[in-house]
């Protein structure tokens, strides 16, 4: 079995701010300090959004605030940075296309991709989560251009065949990462079931991570290792570190999935040891 | 085993037109016909698109004085159970007349009306671009509108996330149990038409929910056979396959029919009349 590979979704994506736990880190310099809490922890990637830094919400411009996370955290330790492909969408097609092919060049090593649209349930983001299919290609190729690898975001198991399919049209290259994003509701449903049918689905050489949202986060985190998985927790899927009690910070979280790992023998990875299991490009 | 419900899908979608197929029904009374013929070769159920009569491509403007042309006719026919579908009207309409225009058609004189119950990418290039947009909201105003008209939804569900939405749904009390769950199994972007993804999906389905699976192209009569054998219901029809076999069309939508009605046949599965299918699914008669 591989090593775990753990990553820390440590900003959260657009729904988490300082009203839902006031421990998110917003401040470039809170969010650089949690990156490296997580790199001691265990994690060797880390998954980053821009921060509005008063309020934690999503910031409008993210380029420039990304490019400062990265260089400061280039600094202070060697964690894979996987930057996110979110944020900016209020801006037109035009724009925001013209943002990511520009967020491709902040120096991180992995983006994330969203591999289709799907539905959101909970409000105030209900609506749609659009990532159409000449999007997520034009995109890929940003990201090929650029050195950059592509962790590809399922949150369906449709997009399990997307992602075959562009595979085998070479939009991606091997050996192909993906995130299995088990968002229930409108989606994967965050069971063992679910897995155990995505995995059969996707082609044997190709590496994977689970995250589940909330109270799934670290069962299906347990489940994932256990299959040879890798893993990625972090306030962007859970807040909690156990019911009714708010994580203080995003590392106890990786603490977890560490001591799980441990009495499972399994090892963790380092971020170098990371580089080599993703075949990442050295910076 | 529950007797077989077997819908044909008769006039074909957005995709099937007098170009792709010169078999397509697309007058009036070529639909009427088409629709005879089925339920005379096993079918209890007709789901039905509006058609431009001269071309077969989707109608344009209001699909609905179409759509009601045709339940008129072929209740003068036939006793069969009518689905319509909640597509059409989407090009050139801004959502609230579309809204209307899906409200208005739940009084046609139907029994069932589909129901899409996600969002999804195209993979293939379409007139209403590359995302097959049906939002939550979207979906529990429409539910809405069918339960309060007495129109049974039949949940078109694309990929196994859309279990989760129906689930919900009925958890929510928006449509009353048990439902009826249609796996479309559209490949590329959703559904593979596999048996180990119709497993998996029935898989995550209430026991007493009722579930139909129709696949398209050369995946549909397989998956129908496979559908069977697991108690599950059939579609087959112009809508997801043109073609009897291999590189040759159907001319009738009725052999498609006949084709699964053979295969239930020598399972012995009995083949459910339309007063069978609306028993089984617990239709209010319009």
């Amino acid at each position: 079995m591989s090593k775990l590979i753990i990553t820390a979704a440590v900003t959260g994506g657009e729904p988490v701010s300082k009203q839902m736990t006031p421990y998110v880190p917003c401040s470039p310099e809170e969010i650089v300090e949690e990156a490296v809490r997580c790199w001691e922890a265990g994690a060797s990637i880390v998954h980053l959004h821009a921060k509005e830094p008063g309020t934690g919400r999503p910031a409008p411009d993210p380029n420039p605030l990304l490019k400062q996370y990265i260089e400061m955290i280039r600094d202070r330790c060697d964690i894979i940075i996987n930057v996110t492909t979110g944020g900016g969408r209020r801006a037109t097609a035009e724009k925001l296309d013209e943002m990511i092919r520009e967020r491709c060049y902040l120096g991180q090593e992995m983006s994330s991709m969203n591999m289709g649209s799907v539905n959101s349930w909970v409000r105030p983001y209900r609506g749609t989560f659009m990532n159409q299919v000449p999007t997520i290609k034009r995109w890929a190729g940003y990201m090929r251009e650029a050195g950059v690898k592509p962790e590809l975001e399922i949150y369906d198991t449709g997009m399990i065949n997307t992602a075959k399919m562009l595979a085998e049209e070479g939009v991606f290259e091997e050996p192909v990462h993906i995130q299995f994003v088990m968002i229930g509701k409108t989606g994967i449903s965050p069971n063992p079931k679910a897995l155990m049918y995505c995995l059969d689905e996707k082609p044997e050489s190709w590496t994977w991570s689970v995250c589940a949202l909330g109270r799934h986060e670290l069962p299906m985190g347990a489940v994932a290792m256990t299959l040879g998985g890798h893993v990625r927790v972090g306030f962007e899927d859970n807040i909690y570190i156990r019911r009714g009690e708010l994580a203080k910070s995003n590392a106890q979280l990786v603490e977890r999935i560490v001591t799980i790992a441990e009495a499972l023998n399994i090892e963790v990875a380092t971020p170098e040891e990371a580089r080599e299991i993703l075949g990442l490009r050295r910076r | 085993m529950e007797k077989l419900i077997i819908t044909a899908a008769l006039t074909g979608g957005e995709y099937v037109s007098k170009s792709t197929t010169p078999y397509v029904p697309s007058t009036t009374e070529e639909i009427v016909g088409e629709v005879v013929r089925c339920v005379e070769a096993g079918a209890s159920i007709v789901h039905l698109h509006a058609k431009d009569p001269v071309t077969g491509e989707p109608c344009s403007g209001d699909p609905n004085p179409v759509l009601k042309g045709y339940v008129d006719r072929i209740r003068e026919e036939v006793d069969v159970v009518i689905n319509l579908t909640t597509g059409g009207g989407r090009i050139g309409n801004p959502p609230e007349v579309w809204d209307e225009l899906v409200r208005a058609r739940c009084g046609l004189g139907q029994e069932m009306m589909s129901l899409n119950m996600g969002t999804m990418n195209r993979w293939a290039e379409h007139p209403t671009g590359k995302i097959f947009l049906n939002t939550v909201d979207m979906i529990e105003r429409w539910c809405g509108y069918m339960v309060e008209a007495g129109v049974k939804p039949e949940h078109e569900v694309y990929d196994t996330g859309m279990i989760n939405v129906c689930r919900q749904l009925a958890a929510k009390g928006i449509v009353p149990e048990p439902l009826h769950v249609q796996f479309v199994m559209v490949g590329r972007t959703g559904f593979l038409p596999t048996p180990k993804a119709l497993i998996y999906s029935i898989d995550q389905l209430p026991e007493d929910w009722t579930w139909s699976v129709c696949a398209l192209g050369r995946h549909e009569i397989p998956m129908a056979a496979f559908a069977m054998t697991l108690g599950g219901h059939v579609r087959v029809g112009f809508e997801d396959n043109i073609f009897l076999r291999y590189g040759e069309l159907a001319t009738s939508n009725a052999q498609l029919v006949e084709k699964v009605a053979n295969i239930a046949k020598e399972l012995d599965r009995p083949i459910a009349t339309p007063e069978d299918a609306k028993r089984m699914l617990g239709l209010k008669r319009p």
